[in-house]
């Protein structure tokens, strides 16, 4: 019991889950374009979303890069102008912020600085540099923090003077990039601090945050240019997307006109088939009517003849009608079986769950009701189950037991033996006799209508039982073959997939 | 036997006739046999109409022999007409033909048959169908009342 229900719920389980698969791919079929649009555009505008924020990272380290040397050179400068100018002309030159108004005076280091940074700007690339502290000289108009950016500036590198201090943000209504980095008190610099007279602080330590150096570098520039440049990428993808698009909506349709025209064959050909079928119906029907009619006759008639003519006719004569009744009862036959071989082909398969082990057990039952004198061994496995047509798998058995039955009627210890080898591609059913066999040379021939490989006189039939059988099992879409030895027996193999 | 319990038999092949003749008699079943040779011929009998004009309708026959492949109109379409005409529609009708298509088979209990037997090719099996088809129709079973009938 157990085996057989675990496989049902799990085959359960696999067909809900492909009812859901099937149902999401179901819109993904009928509007194939729309979603791979979607789908392509999504993937479009993610590039591109990546891109721009790639290009924008690469601007911004750029930038920096720039602004840290330009800082460090700055810097580098003021200290070596404070260490091995101004500290080696020592009292003998004035050292003042308004050395242009004094002659022979040199300027102070800070105002070296700014006089650098302010010559620089004027090179036109808005370049801005500022010094400024908490605690500027009393000369100095704009000594002090002017903004938001500046003050931050201050706490920040007062707090951590190693770090230098930036942002991103306009500046006087340009784009730019503000860098901030600490002004250190060196030692040759707190001596003149604690002593000048106007310095506002006169307990200047060396490494003291004397204010802070502030580079602004205009950005807006290059974010034109960057922009323009993600513009025309932005373009570009998009006439690779449209065109990509174009060519897929071209395929796609190309193709879907091709599986209509497939279809449309499709339906041609069932069309061409129903009506070749219902020809070989009306032809089967004719035949099945027509041609034993008169057979009717000639069998009626000839018996008609012995019943009332006996006294006229001879031995010989009557054994002539009783042959001549003979012949006429086998043609009726062969009809009714090739029939039966035509609607075997014709008939609508209903597929269901089969147990091959009672229907074989059904059939042997039948046969030997049919032949009580027959004493026969039949083995078979018990809980066969496939999937088929009940009906035409009944007629498969009672063709291969049937035939096991026959050919083993010369045998007293008559062995019938039916199976299943379950091997890795296929699982094999088999019948197995011990019965009169056959040559394997013929072994061809065992499965074409009308062939026989024993005489009429030895084995009565028609041959059309493993053309049918073989039929049915190709409709199925299994396969049937044999082996046999002479005399020994014979197996009937078939599969079912 | 009641010689008014007739038999009528709807076949086209002289021989068949001949031969169901034959059966009937070896059998001994001394019932009277009216033929008819086709569909049409049929239904004119049995709702008393074209040669058959004027035949006295109250007597029907108590078993209908019906080959389906018949000139003119065919068996099961003999037989479709005998069960929507209320003066018919109870008579016993067995199918006695060469075809055992199943379509025919479904077609002819759908519309109301009684028998279904297939000619076979040997004789005496023939005889055997045909004895026991008249003895069961003609003896054993019971037909509906008169009264019924007519409605």
């Amino acid at each position: 019991m157990r085996s057989e229900s675990c496989p049902v719920i799990s085959s359960n389980l696999c067909q809900q889950l492909k009812k859901i698969w099937a149902a999401c791919l179901l819109p993904l079929y009928r509007h194939t374009i729309l979603v791979l649009s979607i789908i392509f555009c999504g993937g479009a505008l993610l590039a591109f979303w990546y891109l721009s924020h790639a290009t924008t990272t690469l601007m911004q380290s750029a930038a920096l890069q720039g602004i840290t040397m330009y800082s460090e050179s700055l810097s580098e400068l003021r200290n070596y102008y404070a260490s091995e100018v101004v500290d080696r002309v020592g009292s003998h030159v004035e050292v003042a912020h308004d050395y242009q108004n004094k002659p022979g005076a040199i300027p102070l280091p800070a105002t070296f600085t700014m006089e650098l940074g302010r010559r620089i700007s004027l090179y036109g690339s808005g370049m801005k540099v500022r010094l400024y502290s908490n605690y500027p000289f009393p000369w100095r108009k704009d000594g002090g923090a002017h903004d938001d950016f500046e003050r931050q500036a201050l706490m920040a590198l007062q707090a951590n003077p190693k770090q230098p201090y930036y942002r991103f943000e306009e500046f006087e209504g340009r784009a730019s990039l503000r860098y901030a980095t600490a002004d250190i008190m060196h030692e040759e610099c707190t001596g003149c601090h604690n002593s000048r007279p106007d310095s506002p602080k006169h307990d200047w330590k060396v490494g003291d945050v004397r204010g802070v150096l502030e580079i602004v570098r205009p950005l807006d520039v290059v974010v034109a240019q960057s922009h323009a440049d993600l513009r025309d990428i932005f373009f570009l993808f998009g006439a690779l997307l449209a065109l990509g698009l174009g060519a897929l909506t071209l395929v796609i349709t190309r193709l879907r006109r091709v599986s209509v025209e497939l279809e449309d064959q499709v339906t041609q050909r069932t069309t061409q088939l129903a009506a070749a079928n219902k020809e070989l119906e009306a032809f089967s029907y004719s035949v099945s009517h027509d041609l034993r009619a008169p057979l009717r006759s000639i069998d009626g008639f000839s018996r008609a003849l012995l019943d009332d003519y006996s006294g006229q006719l001879d031995e010989v004569g009557q054994d002539y009608l009783n042959r001549v009744r003979a012949a006429t009862q086998r043609m009726g036959q062969l009809i009714d079986d090739m029939l039966m071989l035509s609607r075997v082909t014709r008939s609508e398969m209903k597929p269901e769950s089969v147990n091959l082990s009672l229907l074989a057990q059904s059939v042997v039952d039948e046969l030997r009701q049919e032949y009580p004198e027959r004493s026969v061994e039949f083995v078979c496995m018990p809980g066969m189950l496939v999937r088929g047509d009940t009906h035409l798998l009944k007629i498969v058995l009672e063709n291969l037991l049937g035939n096991a039955w026959k050919f083993t009627s010369k045998r007293d210890q008559a062995h019938i033996e039916f199976g299943v080898m379950h091997q890795i591609d296929a699982s094999v059913y088999f019948v197995r006799d011990n019965g009169a066999g056959f040559d394997m040379a013929y072994v061809g021939k065992l499965f074409s209508a009308f062939q026989r490989l024993h005489a009429m006189t030895e084995f009565p039939g028609t041959g059309i039982g493993l053309a049918t059988v073989q039929r049915i099992i190709h409709r199925h879409g299994g396969q049937a073959w044999a082996e046999g030895e002479l005399n020994k027996g014979a197996t009937f193999y078939f599969t079912l997939p | 036997m009641d010689k008014k319990k007739f038999i009528f038999l709807v076949e086209d092949n002289p021989d068949d006739e001949a031969l169901t003749m034959r059966a009937l008699k070896q059998n001994h079943i001394g019932n009277e046999v009216v033929v008819a040779r086709d569909g049409a011929e049929a239904l004119d009998y049995l709702f008393g109409k074209g040669k058959y004009a004027g035949r006295d309708l109250s007597e029907m026959p108590a078993l209908i022999l019906l080959d389906l492949k018949l000139p003119k109109v065919n068996g099961l379409e003999v037989l479709k007409q005998l069960r929507s005409n209320p003066m018919t529609s109870l008579l016993p009708v067995a199918i006695l033909t060469s075809s055992r298509e199943e379509h025919d088979l479904l077609t002819g209990y759908k519309l109301g048959l009684n028998s279904y037997i297939i000619k076979p090719v040997d004789f005496d099996q023939f005889t055997d169908a045909v004895c026991s088809l008249g003895k069961y129709w003609l003896a054993i079973n019971e037909t509906p009342p008169e009264n019924g009938r007519a409605k």
